[in-house]
């Protein structure tokens, strides 16, 4: 501060600091776009070189087409699909299990976290169930589900859920356990009740933890419902995938897995808006 | 609204002489404690005695391991006695009590909460009202100097101004007693001599008990009425000095006193003489922590 003054004081003064910190920052803005703008084009043309490589390799009898389709008839068929309508069926079959199946599973999972959480010696004893139960090859289930509960929506859920429910459980116990030991120690000196405890300190600590769950507990959701679909469904997009494949249409069959996983990307992006809703709740 | 007023009062009373109510009696009373290290069971006290009246800031001091950090726990309620009486006020202590508040070496801020509301956390955990609250923390804000700070966030302070919000958060309870365990022990050389000399401020006008866990002679000396020595294993009273320095304390001009200096000496060499002794008795081996 005092330097700057003086130097302002003598005849060859140096950029004045408003103008300097004004180039700094123009600079800095500058960069960042440039930064993005390397992001996007490298983006834009990573996509274009495979699918583009895809095309010709096909087009130039390389790849059989009856095996790999080509870029070209994927867009053709998933544009025959949107417009055709009946495949919207299928999606919403899909979407609502997966929702069902994530929504019941997160808030199964949380629960029985919780508890065992907060019950140390019943959580040694149950333990290695958890563990048994967890290890389970999931899409395994779906036929077991099948027969209990139908073609229905049930079973689909069932899978789904079973899969989340665990994610959930394992990720709310680690982050109850993740407590800071000063911050325990600090509320016990205080008294503090358990229930304050769970909401004031145990639940804020275990968010991120439950939150980085959800996420991979949404694709996961996604999975199970069209695994289920794939053994038997009456609708679904796991169904249509299996009817396309059987009949050597590989084009509709990419075009099917595109649409699964923008539907496991719109439930990302539901759990990043709970995301952010739950932070400004939480977090102030 | 009565909490300010009460704390106002005090301000005023305090500028002579704290009255007694303000602040806690204790005593310990030959007191033993025992706990397992792995399946090795130590003695942390043994034998242990020490009566501070009301009002008086007491530092404990002494090698890593003499039971320092236990004696705050015993005072806390958070750990029991094996053997002997711990008294506040006359009363045995068996759980945490309400007047008593305790501030550990690591600030304990929550990032998710904001400056204001973790001075709120203490006032929230015993169940006071909203309201009050935000009020209480406000004012205390303002006393460490962080009032235009209350809705920050944690992550944006220096350590400084974190380790001041731990003592309005602290202060905020209006204790009777505070339990300090190294509070300024990780900051900057700096920014400890600041924050001893701003707390010595805020705790000149309230004149509650205070008991000091530190490693640091000069700041024992700087901040006490009495500094108590203690020894290792088990963890024993080897001195108990009387600091008669003048009150308010002004810390910049106190390394040259000639009193400060000659307490600073004595009890360094009372320290020294016992770490030797330690090391000595353990085959020089003995380096491990509290």
């Amino acid at each position: 501060m005092a330097i700057s003054m003086t130097m302002r004081g003598t005849a060859q003064a140096p950029e004045p600091r408003a103008t300097l910190e004004q180039r700094t920052l123009l600079s800095l803005k500058k960069r960042r776009r440039l930064t993005a703008g390397q992001v996007w084009t490298l983006r834009v043309a990573s996509l274009v070189v495979v699918l583009g490589a895809w095309q010709l390799l096909v087009t130039f009898g390389v790849a059989d087409e009856l095996l790999v389709s080509k870029p070209s008839a994927i867009g053709a068929a998933l544009f025959d699909y949107l417009v055709g309508g009946s495949i919207y069926v299928d999606i919403l079959a899909t979407t609502v299990a997966a929702l069902l199946g994530l929504t019941i599973g997160t808030v199964l999972g949380i629960a029985i976290g919780v508890v065992l959480a907060k019950t140390p010696i019943f959580y040694r004893a149950v333990s290695p169930y958890v563990t048994i139960l967890n290890a389970m090859p999931r899409p395994a289930l779906a036929p077991i589900f099948l027969v209990w509960f139908g073609l229905g929506i049930e079973s689909k859920v069932f899978v789904s859920m079973s899969i989340v429910v665990f994610i959930l459980l394992l990720s709310t116990i680690a982050g109850i356990e993740a407590v800071d030991p000063d911050i325990g120690n600090l509320a016990s000196s205080l008294a503090i009740s358990p229930w304050r405890r769970f909401v004031m300190i145990e639940l804020p600590t275990s968010l991120p933890f439950i939150v980085a769950a959800l996420r991979l507990a949404s694709v996961y959701a996604v999975l199970g419902v069209i695994v289920t679909e794939m053994v038997a469904s009456y609708q679904g997009l796991g169904q249509q995938l299996v009817i396309a494949t059987a009949n050597f249409r590989m084009d509709r069959a990419f075009a099917v897995i595109f649409i699964a996983a923008c539907i496991a990307v719109l439930l990302s992006g539901i759990v990043s808006l709970l995301e952010r809703w739950l932070r400004r709740r939480w977090y102030q | 609204m009565s909490r300010l007023n009460v704390t106002d009062s005090r301000e005023m009373s305090a500028a002579d002489a704290p009255a007694a109510d303000i602040g806690a009696r204790i005593e310990l009373d030959s007191v033993a404690q025992v706990f397992m290290h792995g399946t090795e069971p130590v003695t942390a006290l043994w034998d242990f005695s020490l009566s501070i009246p009301a009002g008086q800031f007491v530092s404990l001091v002494g090698p890593s391991g003499c039971g320092k950090t236990t004696v705050l726990g015993l005072l806390s309620g958070l750990v029991a006695a094996s053997d002997g009486r711990v008294l506040v006020d006359g009363k045995q202590v068996t759980s945490p009590r309400r007047d008593v508040s305790y501030m550990f070496a690591r600030d304990c801020l929550m990032p998710w909460r904001s400056v204001r509301k973790n001075v709120e956390f203490g006032m929230q955990a015993r169940g006071v009202g909203k309201s009050e609250r935000r009020a209480v923390a406000d004012e205390w804000l303002e006393r460490v100097g962080l009032g235009a700070y209350g809705n920050s966030q944690i992550s944006k302070l220096s350590q400084g101004m974190r380790q001041r919000v731990a003592i309005a958060r602290t202060l905020a309870l209006t204790p009777r007693l505070i339990l300090m365990d190294e509070p300024f022990a990780a900051l900057d050389a700096q920014t400890r001599a600041f924050q001893q000399e701003h707390f010595t401020r805020l705790w000149e006008k309230l004149g509650c008990t205070v008991v000091f866990v530190t490693h640091d002679l000069t700041e024992a000396v700087r901040l006490s009425d009495r500094v108590v020595l203690m020894g290792s294993r088990p963890g024993r009273v080897l001195e108990d000095v009387q600091i008669d320095l003048p009150r308010p304390r002004r810390l910049a001009d106190d390394l040259s006193d000639a009193k400060f200096v000659e307490y600073h000496t004595y009890l360094a060499t009372r320290l020294a003489k016992e770490v030797h002794a330690n090391a000595r008795s353990a085959g020089g081996a003995d380096e491990d922590g509290e």
